[in-house]
């Protein structure tokens, strides 16, 4: 029991007497109390990396709300520190304090501008439920301390659901897209932490599609044209026995290209691939071809006639 | 004529001189606004864990070198009142301490108040701006227990990524606290460790380096057999890069293992140039021939 403050108690009791019962207690459940998550994000150090610490405000009888560019960041009854990883740019930081029967105090919402990567807007609260914020700038020692400390929350969503929309922009492009250029421009843009792992993993698949087909560029025309076949040959028989039609076709071309003599039954392969990826009329001249050349003592003759079949219905 | 000008010439001299030496104190002082609430109460001050005094009310002044401070205050009630907390003696202030982190330029001086709020927490310190209240002027001036500390805050953070340095003695673990602080606190301690390092490696490749280069290249083969069993992939292929630099021919396969190596990685990129490079060099009668076709055409048709 600290006698000092129920002296101070006592005295600001004294103070009050006669004004009646105080509010009602209106306590609301916040789960999102900060996870170990937070360390890692500090020894991450991303030099992209720029804070928006708020502190909440708060008491047992008026919760405090607070949303970033529309999205709910935070709801609590207690003090606390919620750090919120972020890239440059606008942050519109709306909140307002509830009240038990009574609308809520809706404060004017602030636009902060985090003008570059290492950049710490800080928003004290005085740690009272009716003060307004007043964004300052910090360093970002202070930050990382602000990050560790007791008690602090967790955001209520993702970190990327918080991004400007100039931010937000550059995730879809990537990942709607998943062109190698905008994944890097939103690799750029968008510090990783603030990412979602989903997000990251389509961003490092695309690139490593994209490096893949720049080896191949670079070294096919190294290899001699023997291997360059077998090569050919075995991928268009792995993509064949998975049915991967469309990822064989090119490889029909490059085997022409390579000038070597055709086996018998590789003009049924080219027709069953064209068949399947709806080119019937290319299809039929190919299947055409295999059957007059090689007739009733084709090994695939009859299955052949099918997809011939198959192709003229569609045709018609 | 000549002797007014040396003497305004000296007199320059002597202001430039004096100017140089005389630098304005970077300071913080600590300010308690007299008030009925709480008014039998008084606050502890710490400046980077030191503690410098306690006061009622008042101004009190402390100076501190340009950097990052941590300050802190804890209210307590004075050993000799009625109601102290027992073992005042001892510990004078038992409760909870509440900090404001602060980074001072040179020659700045922060005005920070310790500031009896009406919520939780009911103190608070907050930094007040140039356009200081009135009170804060009428206010006694208190003499700090130590007017003057010398070290800048370190924060846990920068002590817990320096010990993590100076106990593992790793470069992986030195290396990252001078790219953050460049100018902290352990530096000197941090630089001394990676100089170690640095010394004891040049010392065992120059104990390599003496052996003939042969017996060289089967300890690395070793090696990176052990590393692909306990599947340290990213050590092997560092190995694959030193088999790669000896003044020897590397053995037929060595692009191939290297390329798997890469692929259990999922670095397909880096896989699939060694395959290609493996297969060009190696041709058909490659050890690996089919299977190293094989892997190609899976990463690059991407057919998993």
């Amino acid at each position: 029991m600290n006698i000092w403050r129920l002296v101070g108690a006592a005295c600001v009791s004294v103070a009050l007497i006669g004004c009646g019962s105080g509010p009602t207690r209106y306590r609301i459940t916040t789960n999102h109390y900060c996870s170990s998550a937070h360390k890692t994000i500090i020894e991450m150090a991303d030099p992209k990396l720029s804070y928006l610490a708020i502190e909440n405000g708060g008491n047992d009888y008026h919760p405090r709300t607070v949303d970033v560019n529309n999205q709910r960041l935070l709801t609590s009854n207690d003090s606390g520190w919620v750090v919120l990883p972020v890239a440059p740019g606008e942050y519109i930081v709306d909140y307002q304090t509830l009240k038990v029967g009574s609308r809520p105090t809706r404060f004017t919402p602030i636009v902060v501008d985090i003008p570059a990567p290492g950049y710490v807007a800080r928003l004290p609260s005085d740690s009272s439920v009716w003060n307004p914020y007043k964004p300052v700038a910090l360093s970002t020692t202070s930050a990382l301390e602000i990050l560790t400390r007791k008690p602090c929350y967790q955001p209520a969503n993702d970190y990327n659901a918080y991004l400007p929309a100039d931010k937000q922009q550059l995730v879809t492009r990537c990942t709607k897209g998943r062109e190698q250029s905008d994944c890097q421009d939103m690799l750029n843009g968008v510090p990783e932490v603030v990412l979602t792992d989903s997000t990251l993993a389509i961003a490092t698949e695309v690139d490593q599609q994209y490096q893949i087909l720049r080896v191949g560029q670079q070294y096919r025309d190294k290899l001699p044209p023997e291997v360059l076949y077998d090569k050919t040959i075995l991928g268009l028989r792995a993509a064949l026995t998975v049915k991967a039609y469309e990822k064989a076709l090119p490889l029909f071309d490059d085997l022409k290209a390579l000038g070597a003599p055709r086996e018998a039954d590789l003009n049924y392969y080219h027709g069953e691939a064209l068949v399947n990826t709806g080119r019937y009329s290319e299809g039929l001249t190919v299947l055409g071809t295999y059957l007059r050349e090689l007739g009733r003592e084709s090994r695939f003759y009859n299955d052949a006639l099918l997809l011939l079949n198959e192709a003229q219905e569609n045709l018609e | 004529m000549m002797r007014v000008r040396i003497q305004g010439g000296l007199l320059l001299l002597c202001l430039l001189m004096t100017s140089s030496f005389v630098k304005a104190a970077t300071s913080i002082e600590l300010v308690r606004q007299s008030r009925f609430v709480a008014g039998a109460v008084q606050t502890g001050f710490w400046i980077n864990g030191t503690f410098v005094g306690a006061m009622k009310s008042g101004r009190m002044r402390i100076d501190v070198p340009p950097g990052d401070h941590r300050i802190e205050a804890s209210n307590a009630l004075p050993c000799d009142s009625l109601f102290a907390d027992g073992g005042c003696d001892e510990n004078p202030f038992p409760n909870e301490k509440y900090d404001l982190l602060l980074v001072l330029t040179e020659g700045e001086t922060a005005v920070v108040e310790a500031y009896m709020a009406d919520g939780n927490p009911w103190l608070i310190l907050r930094q007040l701006n140039t356009d200081l209240p009135r009170w804060v002027q009428k206010v006694e001036v208190v003499t700090a227990d130590i007017g003057v500390v010398k070290d800048r805050y370190v924060s846990p953070i920068e002590r817990s990524m320096a010990e993590r340095c100076l106990n593992t003695g790793a470069t992986e673990e030195c290396e990252p606290y001078l790219a953050t602080y460049p100018d902290g606190a352990y530096v000197a301690e941090v630089a001394e460790v990676l100089n170690r390092i640095a010394a004891e490696e040049a010392r065992k490749r120059a104990l390599l380096e003496a052996l003939p280069v042969d017996v060289r290249l089967d300890a690395l083969l070793v090696k990176i057999a052990q590393a692909v069993e306990e599947a340290r992939f990213i050590d092997a292929v560092m190995l694959y890069e030193q088999v790669n630099e000896l003044p020897i021919s590397a053995p037929r396969d060595l692009l191939f293992e290297w390329a798997e190596t890469l692929i259990a990685m999922d670095n397909r990129a880096g896989g699939l140039e060694k395959l290609y490079s493996y297969v060009a060099k190696q041709g058909r009668s490659a050890n690996h021939y089919q299977k190293a076709l094989l892997l190609m055409n899976e990463i690059e048709l991407n057919l998993k």
